[in-house]
Parts: structure tokens; C-alpha cells; sequence
């Protein structure tokens, strides 16, 4: 088997981490070798995070090469064409959450630096050489906003994504449980299986 | 919930995905370490959250965040000569703060044995330099075992304990941030240890030394320092412990052309993905034989004669500097190793950053361009590089509603341009960004007093501000405020103080009134500047026009007293308001919480956005109600539902009062 890249970013404080921990603790109960690694430190407060996730027995490094993420799921949209720029594979997938944190500079220079359009992301990952699947999603009715990690998570149970990883939506669920507790762990479980 | 600090405790044997810095924990279980010391710095924090897991089961060892490294470092040390095995553990400058006490350490008998943990930083994730602690290591004599994953962490501790214990010898076990960081599977062994009857009785002997390193005395001592690093020689270890044979890895391939390569660490797992039957742009036939080395300094020497001398070529991949290379190119000339082209470092980049497998392959394609069929990846990015999207960038920032962003607010309209601004470590650093620009030059932890002293010299036109943090404050602010006073600099000193340690995640300091253990006397900065005979005053700093008067008025005694020619020193203000990040998280987690927000009143607004260019809480931007793809043109200021935390902190900075308070949205 061939390994699987995943790519895991946002901003410092929107569960990066967390979303990267459960992923690989899902694909770790369905019998797949994984490696990972999260940012700590200073880029927490509001900087780029980005986690890293790999798959396939023949994994060393916890390090993602640039331009060779299979999977990206991004929190923020930014984030998202920054990632595709700089981790997408040529054919690869994007899932992001469609929420706008800007970046220092966009708010100090309007009319100069811009956030990023969904136009933008799509024209780039259609461009003629290349082949990235885009996903947006979101969820105003969210009541808290470190579930928008949850988000995508439940997108990637619902629609199969891991299936050729052997993963069920008992894998997500054992993932969960073990990471979470009592209120949130049932309200996380809510959004990946609703009763 | 999975129980980390139960896992870490039960003596079966088990399998589990962690981080290095959580299965090292396991480890100092397993070896009975009994006291262990550290101060909190990145990448190293998480092996303490790893330690208060375990705390609320059991008490297997003690365990403080003492005020610096220097202090933690002794802390260990005393402990064990007085019979208990020890550690401490820190980030990678935190050595330059202890090295008075490291550069001892191998002189002494250290009866119960002690590992310095270090968390190197190659690659600068979180740290004010790059610095190679192996030549430091060299310096004290102190031998380095280096792993690469987590479960070369587990088992190297442990080896680390077992030289240490049996030879009385300091050792260092040195991580990196992604050994430290990085998660995969560890299979723990099964342990017997039974931490609560080990024989605690204090076995401090003058007669076990000698331990007083003075004049004449310090050279048997330096000798048995040496003597120890003479005697681990690989077939020497392996007589200590049956452990010992996983120490060094060779990976034996059928190369045709007689190539190696000797690496360690991480920059091994890096290489082994380069070269992975994965990637279809490696020549299998090229790939070259690997000796990676678990222990780094002193060398095994024979080792590595015998790899030199059954090989044409040997890649020296190491991280940093060259300190591998240079030893092994001694080892060749010595043993008249004449027919092996040993490749070191081949430019300034070899020299910077870390070992990514990026790097690693970009380095092989120096050295071996015949290694890969073809340049794949460089052509992708390439084709790449010609789309017009510019990237964004996204330093981080202080929090929303942080405090250190009214102080920085209100003390930048007190100041002029031409005045000088001294930054220290911490989260106020980050007022170095725009819109603030306070705190300009930093150079390390509890620095700013002193230099700003050293400004404040021959200079009467412009004034000098530091900034410091409290934690800070009591790691090494101290010395540097008692020279301003001994020898009379005059400047002001703003202690930036939000009650806790938050760049590391929150760990307590002296003046919260609690430590690791539990809780204790609190030590008010306030007390210590009075007893100083210092003036100082207090204010919250969301009470940002009182701020800026009372930056103005300090700084004017200071002018004053300065043309009066009286013998003046610094002057202290504490701008303090609690760690919002920590505040807002403890709100959170109880259930009566409910989100409160401001909104802008539209009506009042009148674009002067004075909350951006001054004051630029994260909250706030422009148009993030509308579609992005919409016309742009009319700026609409827009507060961001995800980031505000409702403290109201920037309602004054309006002077159209368009900021309505906080209320449920
Ligand atoms: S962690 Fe606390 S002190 Fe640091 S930037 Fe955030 S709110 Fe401010
Ligand atoms: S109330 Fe909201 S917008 Fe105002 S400073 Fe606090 S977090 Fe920022």
C-alpha cells in the first residue's frame, strides 16, 4: 500500500490539534500503521497550526513533503489556498471550513492584502495542471466554535472518506471517546452520528 | 476519556500512539527516577502535563517547576547526591541559564545518578536561537544520547539511567522538537519497579566525593570525568545492560557502490522516508548502507572505523553543526582510514534548520544526484511558482482581549517616536508587531532590565521603556533590576504581569500562590520592588487612559530627577490584567457561561477604524458578513463571532462610540 498524506491547518485556537488526534486514532483502530505530529508553542497564539498525519507501513518521518498531501482539511479559508499551495498533491481533495479569520495584514492594509475568495481556491485547484476536489463547509448553527473541527471530521465519516483505510464510524467513535468525556463527548458524537 | 496518567502507570505491557514527550514519562516510571525539576519552554512543557496526569493517581516521584533552569538543575543535582535518581528537563537555550551549574556536573559523584533532558530547537519553531547543545555537552563532558521517535525516547531514558546509575555520571538525553512532539506507537515493557519502597534514606557522604571542585582539587576530578567518557565504548555497554544492543541501528543494503551514510536522531527517520520504497524516484540500487548512532558523544569509535573502512563514500547527515563530521574525520586520520571520501557538510544551509525530509532529500541530490531518477517534486513546485495568488502570512498574535494589547495601546500614546522600547520573553513580545511596534530589541529571559540600562547611558534626549514578564520577572529579571539601582540607571520598567506562565501553556510561578504541588505563600512582585526600595505603582491596564498618564508622569520624574543631576535609578510600573486566554477558558468550562459580544453600531460609525489600526484585536475586520467575492471597496468594520470574547477592553479606543458593549448575540 501506498502512502496517505493528510494535512491538517488552521488557526492557533481552532482545534487543529484535536482534529489531527482523533484522525489518527481512527485510522489507528482500523489497523493502519500512522505517524503524526502537532505545531506547539508560540504559533498557538493566533499563528498558522498545522498538523501532520501519515499513513502506510512505510512511514519514518512525521514530516509531510510540500506538494505531496493526499487529504487537506483546513479550518479556516486562508488557511485553505495556503495549504493547497503548499502541501496539495496535484490530485488531491480539500475539505474546509468556510470561516474568515484575517490575517494581521489584511486588516492593517485594506485594499492591498485581501482574504482569500472561494473563487481564488477554486480557480486554483482547477488550474490546468493540476486536479484538487474542493469541499466547503459550514455550520452557523454551531453554539460553540471548537466544534467546527467536528465539522469536518463528521464529513469525513458520513461520506466514507477513510474507507479504503478500513475505517467505520465505530472508529470515529472509539477515537472520540477516547479523547473526550461526559457533555462534549456525547455532543461531538451528536454531530458525527445524529440520533 | 482515555486515562494518559493511568496508562503511564501500569506496569503491564502495553501499546499506545503518544508523543516523546509523554512516553519519556513512562520511562522515568520504569527507572524509579524519584526527583525530577524543570522550567516550562518549548518543546518540552508537555512531559510536565504528562507528570500532573500521573500526579492524580499516584505519587511516584517528586515533581516542581522551580524558578529557572539554573535553580532546577541544582535542585536535581542535590537530590542526587544525596542518593536519588534524578532529572530535569528544559528547552534548549534554558542550558545557557543553567551552564554555570551543567559545566560541574561530571566532576561530581552523582551517587544516585541524573539525566538532563534537553528539547533542542533546529528549525526555530519556538526559540530565540538555533543553538547545537552537543558542543555545551562537549564542554561539560557529558555523554549525549540522541532518539528519533518515540519509542527510541522511551527505551533511551532508560538506558540513560542505567549508565548514570552505575557510573555516577551526568548523561544527557537530547530531543528535538518533533522527537518531542511527534506521535507514533510505543510498546512499553512490563515493570516491576515498586517506587513506593525504594530506600529513601539521604545518603549524602563527604567521603563519596571529593565535592568541593577548589584550586588543585579540581583535577582528580576532571580526571574521573574524562575516565568516564573513556570507558562507554559500545562493547562495554553492552556488558551493563542487554538493552544496550538496540543503542546503534545498521541498515545493511545491496549497494553496488560501496556508499554510506552515518546520521542520528530524527535526521535518521527523515532519510529513511526519502529513501522508502515509496517514493519510485529513488534508485534502488544506489541506496546506501546507514549506521545510525544512539549514542552521539563520546563516539564509538570502532563503529565507525569499520563502516569508514568497508565503504567508498560516507555522507555525514547531521542537523546543525558539523560536530559529528569533524569527530569522525579525526577517527579516520587516526586510524588511517585513507581510502574513504568522507562527505560533510557542503554549504551554509547544511549548517541551518531542521533535518525535514525535505532537507535530507534536497541534501542527497547534492551529493548523489544519481540516488533519484528524476527531479519530480522540484518540477512540481515549479510549475507551481507562477500563479499570481500571493500567500498569506500569519505571524501569531495576542489573544482577543488580551491584556498586554490595552497596556501596549495606552503606554505607545505616552511615548515618543525617537523613544527606545526593550522587550523581554514572553507573550508581550509579540507588541513588537504592528500596529504597536513596543519592544523592539530582545535578547533573552530577564534581559530588558540591563539593556535598557545600557541605553539609558549617555542619553538625555531620548527615553527608555522595558517591558518584562512576571514569570520572567522571577526567572532572571531580578539581578538586572538590583544593577540599576547598585549602579544608578534610570529608566522605566513596565512588568507586564497576567498571573501565570502563558506562553508554555499556563504553568504557575511564584506570584500566583500556588506551585505544581499545590498551594503556597504567593511572592508579589510589588513586594520585592518595595523591599528594593524601588517606586513602584499598579494598574490594570484596561484602564488605558490612566496608563498612559502614569507612563507619562514616571517618565517625566525620571527627565527631572535626570536635570537635576540626582543619582536616579529605574522606576516601576505593574500593567497588569489576568491571562484572558486562561480566564476565558476556566468561564468556559463552567456552566452558567454564556457568550457575550460587542457589536458595531453601523450608524455611529465613521470609518476611522481607529479599532483596527490602533488597537487591532483579531475581532475585528472588514466585511465579514458579506460574500468575500463581493466589491470590496466600501470597508465595513465587522467584529469576528468566532474570536470576540466580549471583555469590552476595546470600547474606549472608539472615539465615535460605535462599539456597542458586550451582549448576547
Ligand atoms: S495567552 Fe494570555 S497573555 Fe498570552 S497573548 Fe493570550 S491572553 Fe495574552
Ligand atoms: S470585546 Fe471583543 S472585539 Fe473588543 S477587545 Fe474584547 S475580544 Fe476584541
Amino acid at each position: 500500500m501506498n502512502t496517505i498524506n493528510i494535512y491538517v491547518t488552521g488557526v492557533g485556537g481552532q482545534g487543529v490539534g484535536i482534529a489531527a488526534e482523533i484522525i489518527l486514532r481512527t485510522l489507528s483502530y482500523a489497523g493502519n500503521k500512522v505517524i503524526g505530529v502537532d505545531t506547539h508553542g508560540l504559533a498557538q497564539r493566533g499563528g498558522t497550526v498545522e498538523s501532520f498525519v501519515r499513513v502506510g507501513p512505510s512511514v519514518y518521518s512525521p514530516l509531510i513533503r510540500k506538494n505531496s498531501a493526499d487529504l487537506i482539511l483546513a479550518l479556516e479559508r486562508n488557511e485553505a489556498l495556503r495549504a493547497i499551495q503548499e502541501y496539495a498533491k496535484p490530485s488531491s481533495r480539500l475539505i474546509y471550513y468556510d470561516t474568515l479569520w484575517s490575517p494581521l495584514n489584511v486588516r492593517l492594509h485594506p485594499g492591498e492584502v485581501a482574504d482569500t475568495t472561494k473563487m481564488q481556491i477554486s480557480e486554483y485547484a482547477g488550474a490546468s495542471n493540476r486536479n484538487i476536489e474542493v469541499v466547503s463547509l459550514k455550520d452557523d448553527s454551531l453554539k460553540d466554535i471548537r466544534m467546527q473541527n467536528m465539522i469536518l471530521i463528521s464529513y469525513l465519516s458520513k461520506n466514507k472518506i477513510f474507507s479504503p483505510l478500513n475505517v467505520t464510524t465505530d472508529h470515529f467513535i472509539k477515537a472520540l471517546s477516547d479523547l473526550f468525556s461526559s457533555s462534549i463527548l456525547e455532543e461531538n458524537t451528536n454531530i458525527l452520528h445524529p440520533k | 476519556m482515555k486515562d494518559l496518567g493511568k496508562i503511564l502507570l501500569d506496569p503491564s505491557e502495553q501499546e499506545e500512539i503518544m508523543m516523546g514527550n509523554y512516553s519519556l514519562v513512562r520511562a522515568m516510571i520504569e527507572s524509579g527516577t524519584k526527583v525530577i525539576t524543570s522550567y516550562p519552554g518549548s518543546p518540552t512543557p508537555e512531559i510536565a502535563t504528562a507528570i500532573a496526569a500521573v500526579k492524580r493517581h499516584q505519587n511516584p516521584f517528586y515533581f516542581e517547576f522551580s524558578t529557572n533552569e539554573k535553580v532546577a538543575t541544582e535542585v536535581a543535582f542535590g537530590a542526587s547526591i544525596n542518593g536519588h535518581l534524578s532529572c530535569v528537563f528544559f528547552k534548549s537555550v534554558g542550558l545557557n541559564v543553567a551552564a554555570d551549574t551543567f559545566a560541574q556536573l561530571a566532576y561530581m559523584e552523582l551517587i544516585g545518578g541524573m539525566i538532563i533532558v534537553l528539547g533542542d530547537d533546529p528549525g526555530l519553531n519556538s526559540s530565540q536561537n538555533e543553538q547545537d547543545n552537543r558542543h555545551l555537552a562537549q564542554l561539560a563532558y557529558i555523554p549525549v544520547l540522541e532518539p528519533g521517535n518515540s519509542q527510541e525516547v522511551y527505551e533511551m531514558y532508560k538506558m540513560a539511567t542505567i549508565i548514570s546509575q552505575k557510573k555516577h555520571m551526568p548523561v544527557i538525553l537530547r530531543l528535538t522538537t518533533h522527537v518531542c512532539h511527534g506521535k507514533s506507537l510505543v510498546k512499553f515493557n512490563s515493570y516491576s519497579y515498586r517506587y513506593n519502597n525504594s530506600d529513601l534514606t539521604p545518603k549524602f557522604n563527604r567521603n563519596n566525593g571529593p565535592y568541593i571542585p577548589i584550586t588543585s582539587r579540581v583535577v582528580p576530578m576532571k580526571l574521573r570525568a574524562f575516565k568516564n567518557l573513556e570507558e562507554l565504548s559500545s562493547s562495554h555497554l553492552v556488558t551493563l545492560d542487554p538493552l544496550f544492543t538496540k543503542l546503534n541501528i545498521i541498515n545493511k543494503t545491496k549497494n553496488i557502490n560501496k556508499r554510506g551514510i552515518i546520521t542520528a536522531g530524527l535526521p535518521y527517520y527523515s532519510l529513511l522516508d526519502v529513501l522508502s520504497s515509496d517514493n519510485n524516484d529513488v534508485h534502488s540500487q544506489n541506496t546506501p548502507d546507514i549506521l545510525k548512532l544512539g549514542l552521539i558523544y563520546p563516539l564509538p569509535k570502532e563503529e565507525i572505523a569499520n563502516f569508514l573502512s568497508t565503504h567508498k563514500e560516507v555522507k555525514i547527515l547531521e542537523e546543525l553543526d558539523g560536530i559529528l563530521e569533524k569527530e569522525i574525520k579525526e577517527v579516520a586520520f587516526d586510524k588511517k582510514i585513507y581510502d574513504c571520501n568522507i562527505i560533510g557538510k557542503q554549504d551554509i544551509d547544511d549548517y541551518m534548520g531542521e533535518y525535514t525530509p525535505e532537507k535530507v532529500y534536497s541534501i542527497l541530490r547534492k551529493v548523489w544526484p544519481d540516488l533519484f531518477t528524476t527531479d519530480k517534486k522540484y518540477q512540481r513546485q515549479n510549475n507551481n511558482s507562477n500563479e499570481s495568488v500571493a500567500k498569506l502570512e500569519r505571524p501569531p498574535q495576542l489573544c482577543p482581549g488580551c491584556g498586554h494589547r490595552a497596556a501596549f495601546f495606552a503606554i505607545k500614546k505616552a511615548l515618543d517616536e525617537q523613544d527606545i522600547t526593550v522587550a523581554d520573553i514572553g507573550c508581550h513580545t509579540l507588541g513588537f508587531l504592528p500596529p504597536y511596534h513596543m519592544g523592539e530589541v530582545l535578547l533573552c529571559m530577564g534581559a530588558s532590565p540591563a539593556i535598557a540600562s545600557g541605553l539609558s547611558l549617555f542619553n538625555s534626549t531620548r527615553k527608555v521603556v522595558a517591558f518584562i514578564g512576571d514569570s520572567t520577572f522571577y526567572h532572571a529579571g531580578i539581578p538586572g533590576i538590583i544593577n540599576s539601582l547598585f549602579n544608578h540607571h534610570p529608566f522605566l520598567l513596565i512588568v507586564m504581569e497576567n498571573g501565570t506562565t502563558a506562553m508554555t501553556g499556563h504553568q504557575n510561578h511564584p506570584g500566583v500562590g500556588k506551585n505544581f504541588n499545590g498551594d503556597t505563600e504567593r511572592i508579589p512582585i510589588r513586594k520585592i520592588l518595595e523591599g528594593l526600595t524601588v517606586p513602584v505603582q499598579e494598574i490594570d491596564t484596561y484602564n488605558k487612559e490612566k496608563l498612559t498618564e502614569l507612563v507619562r508622569s514616571e517618565l517625566k520624574i525620571i527627565e527631572n530627577e535626570k536635570n537635576e543631576n540626582k543619582q536616579n535609578s529605574l522606576r516601576v510600573i505593574i500593567a497588569k490584567h489576568p491571562c484572558m486566554l486562561k480566564l476565558t477558558k476556566e468561564k468556559k468550562s463552567k456552566a452558567d457561561y454564556t457568550l457575550k459580544q460587542v457589536s458595531i453600531d453601523q450608524s455611529q460609525c465613521t470609518k476611522i477604524f481607529s479599532c483596527i489600526s490602533e488597537f487591532a484585536c483579531p475581532s475585528f475586520s472588514y466585511n465579514q458578513d458579506q460574500d468575500q467575492d463581493q466589491d470590496r471597496n466600501d470597508n465595513k468594520l465587522t467584529v469576528n463571532k468566532d474570536l470576540c470574547i466580549g471583555d469590552g477592553s476595546c470600547r474606549s479606543v472608539c472615539a465615535s462610540k460605535a462599539i456597542l458593549p458586550p451582549a448576547k448575540q
